[in-house]
């Protein structure tokens, strides 16, 4: 369901340049789940913000389903990234001044979903993770795990085509990063596309495909024989 | 250590450049706006205070029913009183009077004319403690015909040389009262006072000082009291001088019955009161007064405006120190964990609010000293910022940048030292909700200041528009009016043919008195009733002047030559009619009544009524309009010449260049009617003016304090901004994110500040006579205005923070 071309990505920092990606051309079929490899600084997360539609390239070509996205704007990407992309990151990324109910409920809001509907995909998917008790709560008062469970429950609520994970497990102890592992992988058996950036050799056997990253360039791909089941 | 505080204090300073000049420039501005203002109010404050023993000095003021069932108080008291005080009351000590004159004065070939002299008794200067340079000021204004000048005037006319060689005493200046002596030098009066003169002439010069009118008042009298006596107690000594003086001179000159005078309607009628000499100039504003005076009104509008402007450019210090606090918070922590301790922390952030206090008060000074003169010119006073000749000033700036420094510093001190330091550390501090709660009452504290003043701006200039473009019943544009036309003795209806002769003049006229002017008054009796006496201002106008003035006849005509009876003759207006009981049938009932009334030699004479006009404001808008009443007669010092709309300037060349050639003797004088009317209201015009500059400037200040906080607010929430563009956020969702809880804090402060400022500024309006309605457009306005400078100051960070790439803002730390 999306593709990329020869993508390279250049940072500009007053004096320096750094080039992030260089030449990454991947394709990901829907269903799929697909976990990017590689050391610190390798260029993981640059190419999953760009697949997120988050930033976009400095050179090369990036198809979205049937979009050309290569050269659109933040406002282009916006659009297309409502209701089809679901983010989770490494460090949460609640918005503490809201509560958990408040922080599920987000993309909806902007997805203009009327009240009445968008409490019951809510409360669905509160009850699907398993912390229907935790909806007025701040964040602040959750463990990590929990945290964490919020935001895939946040993440997963539009029903995205598409979600992408950003170190998921890196915060979290072995146990709750068992858990988190576990809930992706039913997504993903329940048709959910999964992307996922981790540098855990454990996480990554959870996909069906491994891309490895090296200095901004893809050196190796292999298909999971193992599955983890 | 304290090097090591100035360091970083200042390295803060240049660390965050932007906002560090946002809030600088902020209290600069807002400090040296409050300087300029204390300038003002100190001077307004300072009128009389040069003056020895001036508590013990006081004005003699009357207050009189002049036959319309009022006290009128007027400022002005009769030439026989000052003797009379003398010798009955013990409690005098000193005792003087003046009255304003203008000369004429020839020199060789020169003429001059002086308006500012006054006539003084030989006791002016044990009163008033002028510095007298040269005579004995016990002597010098004994004589008749004696002149005492100021230096300047020493120098105008006799030159610097003269004066420093002491060749000045003794001179003579011919003058059209005389030819008077010089017995006196003054210095220059260097203080501020209502009594404002260049030269005096001594009293004994004027016959009329010795008249024994007591009911005719046309002096001032000033006395000093002997110490320890308070005024109040002299109000039994002022009516037994009433009943022995006054009542045999009401029976005599204004045929009142004798018995009808008991003391109890004496009392009620007629009283002598003692005003403090230092509460003229800020609270007088009786009949009659030497000059316009101030009111301590503006002096305290003005001070709360400079305490407003300098509480909201404290609140934007402590708000944008507050806010950024975050950022130091971390530092905070490190100290603490190498040992120090929260009281050595409050004293560095307290020394690092004085350092930027300290910076901003230097530059305060500079834009103080830069924009005095234009302030001058605004407010017609002559300020000076001069340490040196003002010792004062040094305290208030110290007095400032102390309390600043604390009021502003105090709470981000105290906020910052009580972070826990291994919270702090570990990163898990919260900016905090209370913090935010405390920051947003800051603000709408400002607004509520801002909103204030934009609505009292706007009602302030909607009076003023409507007293400016008020009709007056009369038209003053286009009118020069040439003074003394009654000196010009047989070339007078010449010249003002000769005028009428030129294309650019309309008509002329001769008459005693313009509107502006101080109009005569007089009694008058209607047949009916001739007990009462109504008092009516007048003045003597030819036949020519309802065309100059352009006013509109409601029953009856303007004087005409066809009719030679007319000398005798008397036109009035509708307040007039009103009071003469004449105003029936629609004032018809006036024409053809005859009124009594008394001539300059004070024989009674009759005149008849021959027209009724409509009200026109002969006076100032302040006060509704009285009654008048116009005779006949073409002796008055004021021709007024009605001019075709056109250059005027070049018009005036042309008259003077006649006057010059048919009238060489006398002083070529004008000024434009609407000129003068105008003049009546330049003391609002300048508060409305220095009001309005201050307002603005309030407003900006709270303007870039909102605009430091809130470009604060979006870079704290740029991770928040971030996380929702991707949940799906547009810009728009950002932008009205950001923008929603300022519109709240705005239509808060606007609520709140409404119903003051509408309560406040009813008072204001009550002071006028002729007053235009509130309305509600100010109000809405104001709410409107103060909405647009919110969003536009909040949307620039806004738009900035929404359009970001949320990748920037959700980089993993």
């Amino acid at each position: 369901m999306i593709e990329t071309k020869k993508l390279k990505k250049v940072f500009q920092t007053d004096e320096v340049e750094t080039t992030a990606l260089n030449d990454i051309s991947v394709k990901v079929e829907k269903g799929e789940f697909v976990a990017i490899m590689g050391p610190s600084g390798c260029g993981k997360s640059t190419l999953l913000n760009i697949l997120g539609l988050l930033d976009g390239p400095s050179d090369g070509a990036y198809e979205f389903g049937e979009n050309d996205v290569s050269r659109s704007n933040e406002r282009q990407r916006a659009i297309i990234r409502k209701g089809s992309i679901g983010f989770v990151f490494q460090s949460f990324n609640l918005i503490d001044e809201l509560t958990v109910y408040e922080n599920i409920e987000l993309p909806l809001l902007y997805l203009k979903i009327k009240p009445a509907d968008r409490k019951k995909m809510v409360n669905e998917v509160l009850g699907r993770m398993n912390i229907d008790h935790r909806g007025s709560h701040y964040p602040q008062q959750l463990s990590g795990g929990q945290q964490q469970r919020v935001a895939i429950a946040r993440a997963v609520v539009s029903n995205p085509d598409l979600i992408l994970a950003d170190e998921p497990t890196g915060n979290l102890d072995s146990a709750n990063g068992e858990e988190v592992m576990s809930l992706l992988k039913e997504l993903n058996q329940a048709g959910t596309t999964i992307i996922m950036v981790t540098h855990s050799p454990h996480d990554a056997s959870y996909a069906n495909r491994i891309i490895n990253l090296f200095d901004g360039k893809v050196v190796t791909e292999k298909i999971n024989q193992e599955f983890h089941i | 250590m304290l090097k090591n505080i100035i360091k970083v204090a200042l390295r803060n300073l240049f660390k965050d450049k932007f906002y560090s000049f946002l809030n600088i420039m902020g209290l600069s501005i807002g400090i040296a706006a409050s300087f300029l203002i204390v300038l003002y109010v100190v001077d307004e404050l300072s009128y009389e205070q040069s003056f020895k023993d001036k508590e013990r000095i006081y004005r003699v003021a009357t207050a009189a029913n002049f036959g319309d069932g009022q006290l009128t108080n007027i400022a002005a008291s009769s030439a026989p009183i000052a003797e009379a005080f003398k010798n009955q009351i013990p409690e005098v000590e000193s005792i003087t009077r003046f009255q304003p004159i203008s000369l004429n004065i020839t020199q060789g070939d020169k003429f001059y004319k002086e308006d500012k002299v006054m006539f003084a008794d030989s006791t002016f200067f044990g009163v008033f403690s002028y510095d007298v340079l040269e005579g004995d000021p016990g002597n010098i204004l004994a004589e008749p015909n004696s002149l005492v000048l100021t230096r300047s005037m020493a120098i105008k006319y006799f030159g610097e040389d003269a004066l420093a060689e002491g060749k000045v005493l003794g001179e003579i200046l011919k003058t059209d009262r005389g030819a008077f002596a010089v017995t006196g030098i003054l210095d220059d009066f260097s203080g501020n006072s209502h009594i404002d003169f260049d030269m005096l002439v001594s009293m004994s010069t004027n016959p009329d000082a010795l008249n024994p009118i007591w009911i005719s008042m046309n002096y001032y009298t000033y006395l000093k009291l002997i110490p320890d006596v308070e005024p109040a107690t002299l109000t039994d000594k002022f009516r037994d001088m009433i009943i022995q003086y006054v009542v045999p001179q009401v029976v005599q000159y204004m045929s009142f019955p004798e018995t009808e005078l008991t003391p109890e309607k004496v009392d009620q009628n007629f009283k002598f009161y003692l005003q403090p000499f230092t509460d003229i100039y800020l609270t007088s504003n009786l009949y009659a007064e030497f000059s316009t005076n101030s009111n301590i009104q503006y002096v305290y509008i003005f001070s709360v405006i400079a305490i407003f402007i300098i509480v909201i450019a404290c609140i934007n210090f402590m708000n944008l120190a507050t806010a950024r606090s975050a950022k130091r918070a971390k530092e905070v922590g490190i100290r603490k964990t190498l040992g120090s301790v929260s009281s050595k922390i409050t004293l560095q952030f307290m020394m690092e609010s004085f350092i930027f206090v300290i910076i901003a008060m230097l530059i305060a000074l500079g834009l103080t000293e830069a924009f005095r003169l234009p302030f001058n010119t605004l407010s017609g006073k002559n300020l000076s910022f001069n340490i040196f000749q003002n010792p004062w000033i040094l305290y208030m700036v110290t007095g400032f940048t102390l309390v600043i420094g604390l009021l502003a510093g105090s709470y981000p001190a105290f906020y910052l030292t009580k972070f826990n330091p291994v919270e702090v550390l570990k990163g898990s501090l919260s900016s905090g909700k209370k913090n935010s709660i405390f920051r947003s009452i800051l603000v709408v504290l400002q607004f509520i200041i801002s909103i204030g003043l934009i609505i009292s701006t706007l009602l302030v200039f909607k009076q003023m528009s409507y007293i400016q473009t008020k009709s007056l019943g009369f038209e003053k544009e286009n009118v020069i009016v040439l003074k003394n036309a009654s000196r010009m003795g047989e070339m007078a209806q010449s010249f003002k043919q000769l005028l009428e002769s030129q294309s650019e003049v309309a008509k002329a006229s001769f008459t005693t008195h313009v509107p502006s002017h101080s109009y005569w008054s007089t009694a008058y009796k209607t047949q009916d009733d001739e007990a009462t006496d109504h008092i009516l201002f007048y003045g003597f106008a030819d036949f020519e002047y309802d065309e100059i003035m352009d006013f509109k006849m409601k029953q009856g005509r303007y004087f005409s030559r066809d009719f030679p009876s007319d000398s005798n003759a008397v036109i009035i207006n509708e307040v007039a009619a009103f009071t003469l009981g004449l105003s029936g049938n629609d004032c018809q009932d006036a024409i053809g009544k005859k009124l009594e009334t008394l001539n300059f030699t004070g024989e009674r004479m009759a005149v008849e009524v021959i027209g009724v006009v409509e009200d026109y404001h002969f006076k100032s808008l302040h006060i509704p309009i009285e009654g008048l009443s116009i005779r006949l007669g073409s002796f008055g010092d004021n021709l007024a010449v009605r001019v075709h709309p056109g250059n005027h300037r070049e018009t005036l060349v042309k008259f003077e260049q006649l006057w010059k050639e048919n009238i060489p003797n006398l002083p070529f004088e004008y000024s434009f009617l609407d000129e003068d009317y105008a003049q009546m209201f330049i003391k609002e015009s300048r508060m409305s003016s220095i009001f309005t500059i201050f307002s603005i400037l309030a407003i900006l200040i709270a303007c870039m304090g909102l605009f430091g906080l809130a470009a604060y607010t979006a870079e704290q929430r740029t991770k928040e901004i971030g996380i929702r563009k991707a949940m799906g956020a547009s810009s728009k969702n950002v932008v009205s994110l950001l923008t929603r809880e300022f519109t709240k804090l705005v239509i808060i402060s606007f609520v709140i500040a409404t119903p003051l400022a509408w309560y406040l500024m009813k008072q204001w309006f009550a002071a006028f006579a002729y007053r235009t309605s509130m309305g509600v457009w100010p109000f809405v306005l104001a709410g409107v205005i103060a909405l647009l400078i919110a969003w536009f100051t909040v949307s620039y960070q806004s738009i900035k923070a929404a359009i970001a790439n949320p990748v920037d803002s959700l980089r993993n730390e």
